[in-house]
């Protein structure tokens, strides 16, 4: 009961010397031009200061959807180059509306990790465009490749599973391999049957090839960690991965334009030849 | 004469004497006389807070009316004042003085306790005094010596009217 009697006295005191206190600064502020400039310059720094941390706060919740964004306008972008690319390199080709790849964002919402046959779930499905045997990729790792999809999602057959290869070559040369994640780690690699002659080495680039109408060509993935020479005609190298799948969280699903045509084109050739 | 009436007249004088310096007495643009922190230690120290708080209030912004300057200036330092003149009070006068219902007049206890006292209570006044009368359109420096200045001027200053009217018996 005294606890509560003395808290309550120090409220009223408190309150009072506030009340006071502030009646005493409007006094100040009304009758003084050079007080009112001073506190209210105080108040108004104080202001600043507030919505400053406030809205750095709000920013910081709002991160996922710019992410969101950022990753939309990156995709556009990346078609964008991809067309422009197309048209440096077929200028003939007068049918602008053509580029080699669209880009689709997509989220991660299921990973399965340190197992050797990995595989993830996409955000995307049939009625974002996405089709099996599609690629999937970030600016700097190979993801996977689309395996089946549904409506809403698609399943990929990670890149971390001993059956998947990827056509990769060495940055600067013309050398190119078979690349295959060695099963032990997330950030280890191995690029087979390069020719003997390559002058690549230790510390160069390893990017995708573009030979497959999986994976778009140019996307740095790793850097050679050591090589081997292979039965006398082929060397080895081990590859040092710059991402590890299964720490991302946003990808790129990639669509080559006419896929079915060179697919198409492909199987009719085989079947000439029988 | 009781002495509810004996305090009112003192501090009748000791705002009458505030006034007179503060027009009359010229000791530059640095230097402000100011009794008000005296009166407000010789309120009684068994009284609720919060009327003291109110008390103080009124007196500083009597001083702020009657000096003409800024209003509201006075006043907001003596509320100041009157939070703490309490709580300040029993450490620096020590345990024997708990019981006492006033400050201890000067001859009946030590002078150094005293100017202890004041020198604190000035202090925090000037605090507020000098931060809302023009600390932003004054160098840090000169501040710092107007708030020196003034404390040490008006220590002197209320040491002498403490001698001179609170301790006639």
């Amino acid at each position: 009961m005294d606890y509560r009697s003395g808290s309550y006295k120090v409220l009223i005191t408190v309150g009072v010397f506030i009340a006071l206190e502030v009646i005493s600064i409007i006094m100040i502020v009304q009758n003084s031009v050079l007080q009112r400039y001073m506190i209210m310059g105080g108040i108004r720094t104080s202001q600043v200061f507030i919505w400053e941390r406030s809205e750095g706060l709000r920013e910081f919740f709002r991160l996922r959807s710019y992410n969101q964004a950022l990753q939309e306008e990156n995709a556009q972008l990346r078609s964008k180059l991809a067309q422009m690319q197309y048209l440096e390199e077929f200028k003939e080709v007068t049918d602008t509306t053509m580029g080699l790849y669209r880009w689709i964002p997509a989220s991660i919402i299921k990973n399965i990790p340190n197992k050797q046959h990995n595989y993830l779930i996409l955000n995307r499905g049939a009625k974002d465009g996405v089709e099996p045997e599609m690629g999937v990729v970030t600016h700097k790792a190979i993801v996977g490749v689309v395996g089946a999809v549904s409506e809403n999602y698609c399943y990929v057959i990670s890149f971390h599973n001993k059956s998947q290869k990827a056509s990769a070559m060495i940055s600067g040369t013309n050398d190119f391999g078979l690349l295959t994640w060695d099963g032990t780690d997330g950030h280890t690699a191995t690029l087979s049957h390069v020719p003997l002659s390559t002058t690549g080495a230790v510390g160069d680039t390893i990017c995708t090839s573009g030979y497959s109408t999986i994976y778009p060509p140019d996307i740095p993935v790793g850097i050679v960690t050591d090589v081997d020479a292979v039965s006398g005609m082929y060397k080895d190298m081990k590859v040092d991965m710059f991402q590890d799948v299964r720490s991302l969280k946003y990808v790129y699903i990639v669509q080559r334009h006419h896929q079915a045509e060179i697919d198409q084109l492909s199987k009719t050739k085989v079947t000439n030849r029988e | 004469m009781p002495g509810y009436l004996r305090q009112i007249i003192i501090y009748a004088v000791v705002i009458l004497l505030q006034v007179i310096l503060n027009n009359y007495v010229n000791l530059g643009p640095m230097i402000y006389i100011c009794l008000v922190p005296l009166l407000i230690v010789y309120l009684p120290l068994d009284q609720k807070p919060y009327v003291s708080l109110i008390i103080a209030f009124g007196l500083g912004l009597l001083i702020d009316i009657l000096a003409d300057g800024v209003l509201g200036l006075n006043a907001g330092a003596a509320t100041l004042v009157a939070l703490v003149y309490r709580p300040i009070f029993y450490p620096v006068f020590q345990k024997n003085n708990y019981s006492k219902k006033y400050i201890p007049p000067i001859r009946e206890s030590n002078i150094w306790h005293h100017v202890l006292y004041m020198t604190i209570i000035l202090a925090i006044y000037f605090l507020f005094y000098i931060a809302f009368d023009g600390l932003a359109v004054s160098t840090l420096l000169s501040s710092l010596l107007r708030y020196l200045l003034n404390i040490a001027v008006n220590l002197a200053l209320v040491i002498i009217v403490d001698l001179t009217l609170f301790n006639k018996s």
